[in-house]
């Protein structure tokens, strides 16, 4: 069976150059995904669900550094990064792999020996090291209000009023206490604009927000909804996401 | 302390024994007296050995002919000229031991041991001539051999007074000699060390690395574009090296190393990097800290444009008039974060902006309608 892989880099080259670096050093990869930024390497972990993730550190949207919190031990990851990046010696203490750019044959090797050895067992948590990385980068303010073409008018939507975001087609879907809108924004960039708080992914199409939902509901051991406080329709918990929903 | 040259017998086992005496002298001079003794033990000073041989013998024959016995005749020439060579020597390499009060010590111990050897010698040569020993005849005999006595017991201390002093002096150019490169040397570290820093600012490792990152994959993959990119990687890096060694550059300068930037940072960036350069003409000659404007616009790339999920557009703007200079460097990529602080690359050129022109130039960074934007304005004259 082969071994499943994401990269991600948000510069042609470099993420061209791991392809093709990960071809030589790993004959049974199959890379189902490649990246251009850190909230496409997100969407695409939720769609193609990979074994392996190659993360460079820097990248617009979110880093490497959130993508691999977000993907939270489910697959094993490498950053790539290049020399003279903060990351670097955190992941020197912190025994994580990664490789440096440009692309090292010989280290690569190294990266992908060490990972083959672990594939059987549990990926390494990392979430402790991750989070002491993360304040380190510099993020806009959280998004106030979505802006949504409505015929010849613009409303004006204040996200707490947003009831959710789904994904629809081109557009994204913005249902909120007043009715619905649609923005050309696609739901993994509105994920990296909106307050991580507030706002929760809750299946890969799907962003609520959490003061909205009434209650999830275990329908089966592999399925869960969600019902909100002022909209009739239920939301699909996918699997990555219903550990948020555990009671207290 | 060695200078690396396979020592002799005589000279390891001067080493052996003299170091804690040169671990006590100065370190200026540590060198000189090290390699003085060295020379003393060393075949090249052969010749000098065997003059003082020469000086000896000749002495001995000397007062030999005049009646002396011949060992004591040996052992007072010995004396003299061995006493007289070592205490130069000593006056040489301890000047500080043969000046001042010490001087006395210098002049009662040659005296002492003028009088008391020419004493000794005339007791010797009499009883050697089997002649009785009389006070009489020996003061007379001290009395014919004053002058000479004397002669010696106010020389040989001048002599090594004489070069004491000249010892003092010497010692005394040369640690200013020293101490002067020292500072030179400081200074010149000083300066080298700034220009480093600004350099390891504006060519990041990170930038160069994931830039020969871009160089190397395109020639693994004969892509035609890997011959331009390096092109310009060199001519920025070239020009970065010139222009940070001088204390100015003007706008015009600056402009051509941040087309070598842009150009680099479009090859890898491709369509998610914008840029338009209005550089009025009049604002040409500007003079500016090196590196400012490249250093803006590495900023606005790096925290606007490279992290916005869109990419965006880099505008460089310059005017002058009679009374001031404009700089805006704007971009519309990811706006400022709350809370943000100058890094290095704003907090440098700010230093340097009034370093070189005070409270004339100012430099501010801020959000604005659309994106973010550094502005430099340097007026004419004191505000």
């Amino acid at each position: 069976m082969n071994i499943t892989a994401l990269i991600a880099d948000d510069e042609e080259a470099p993420r061209a150059q791991l392809a093709l670096a990960l071809h030589q050093a790993w004959s049974g990869l199959q890379i189902v995904a490649e990246a251009v930024n850190g909230a496409d390497a997100w969407d695409a972990f939720l769609e193609h669900e990979p074994q392996v993730c190659f993360l460079d550190v820097r990248m617009p949207g979110l880093s490497g550094i959130e993508v691999a919190q977000r993907i939270a031990g489910r697959a094993h990851v490498v950053f790539v990064t290049a020399h003279g990046d903060h990351a670097v010696a955190a992941f020197d203490t912190g025994a994580v792999d990664y490789v440096l750019k440009p692309i090292d044959a010989a280290r690569l090797q190294q990266a992908v020996q060490r990972v083959q050895g672990r594939l059987h067992a549990a990926p390494l948590d990392l979430q402790r090291l991750l989070s002491q990385l993360a304040p380190a980068l510099r993020k806009p303010p959280p998004l106030e209000v979505v802006q949504a073409a409505v015929g010849r008018e613009v409303r004006l939507i204040r996200a707490a009023d947003v009831v959710y975001f789904e994904s629809d087609a081109r557009y994204t879907r913005v249902v909120h206490t007043e009715g619905e809108a649609l923005i050309r924004t696609p739901l993994k960039e509105l994920l990296t604009q909106l307050d991580p708080v507030q706002f929760w992914q809750v299946h890969r199409s799907v962003i609520v927000n959490h003061l909205h939902i009434l209650s999830a509901v275990r329908v089966d051991e592999n399925n869960m909804v969600l019902t909100l406080r002022a909209r009739p329709e239920k939301l699909p918990v996918s699997r990555h996401f219903q550990a948020m929903f555990k009671g207290q | 302390m060695t200078d690396g040259k396979p020592m002799n017998l005589l000279q390891r086992w001067h080493h052996a024994k003299a170091r804690p005496y040169y671990e006590r002298m100065p370190e200026a001079l540590r060198e000189e007296a090290w390699a003085f003794d060295q020379y003393l033990l060393s075949r090249h000073s052969a010749g000098l050995w065997l003059g003082m041989a020469g000086a000896i013998a000749g002495s001995t024959l000397g007062l030999a002919a005049a009646g002396f016995p011949v060992a004591v005749a040996l052992f007072c020439s010995a004396t003299v000229w061995l006493g007289v060579t070592s205490g130069a020597l000593g006056a040489w390499v301890w000047p500080e031991r043969f000046t001042g009060r010490r001087f006395a010590r210098v002049l009662g111990l040659v005296c002492g041991a003028a009088y008391g050897g020419a004493l000794i010698g005339m007791v010797a040569a009499r009883l050697r001539r089997g002649e009785t020993l009389s006070w009489g005849a020996l003061q007379q005999s001290m009395t014919s051999a004053a002058p000479l006595l004397l002669l010696i017991a106010i020389a040989v201390p001048l002599m090594l007074l004489a070069v004491s002093w000249m010892r003092r002096e010497q010692t005394q150019r040369m640690l200013e000699r020293v101490n002067l490169m020292r500072e030179r040397d400081a200074a010149a570290r000083q300066a080298s060390e700034a220009q480093l820093r600004l350099l390891r600012a504006q060519i990041q490792p990170h930038f160069i690395f994931n830039t020969l990152s871009a160089v190397q994959h395109w020639v693994d993959t004969g892509d035609a574009r890997a011959s331009g990119l390096l092109r310009e990687l060199t001519a920025f890096l070239r020009g970065s090296i010139e222009l940070l060694s001088r204390p100015e550059v003007t706008l015009r300068e600056e402009a051509v190393l941040l087309q070598h930037y842009l150009a680099i940072m479009q090859a890898r960036l491709g369509d998610r990097l914008g840029f338009e350069l209005q550089l009025a003409p009049d604002a040409l000659a500007q003079p500016l800290p090196p590196g400012l404007l490249v250093t803006l616009a590495e900023n606005a790339v790096e925290h606007g444009i490279v992290p916005a999920l869109r990419g965006g557009t880099l505008r460089v703007r310059a005017e002058r008039n009679d009374r001031r200079f404009e700089l805006v460097v704007h971009n519309t990529g990811q706006a400022l974060a709350p809370g943000w602080r100058d890094g290095v690359g704003l907090a440098n050129s700010r230093e340097r902006l009034r370093h070189q022109f005070g409270d004339r130039a100012s430099l501010t960074l801020q959000a604005v309608a659309e994106g973010t934007e550094a502005r430099v304005t340097i007026s004419a004259i004191a505000a």
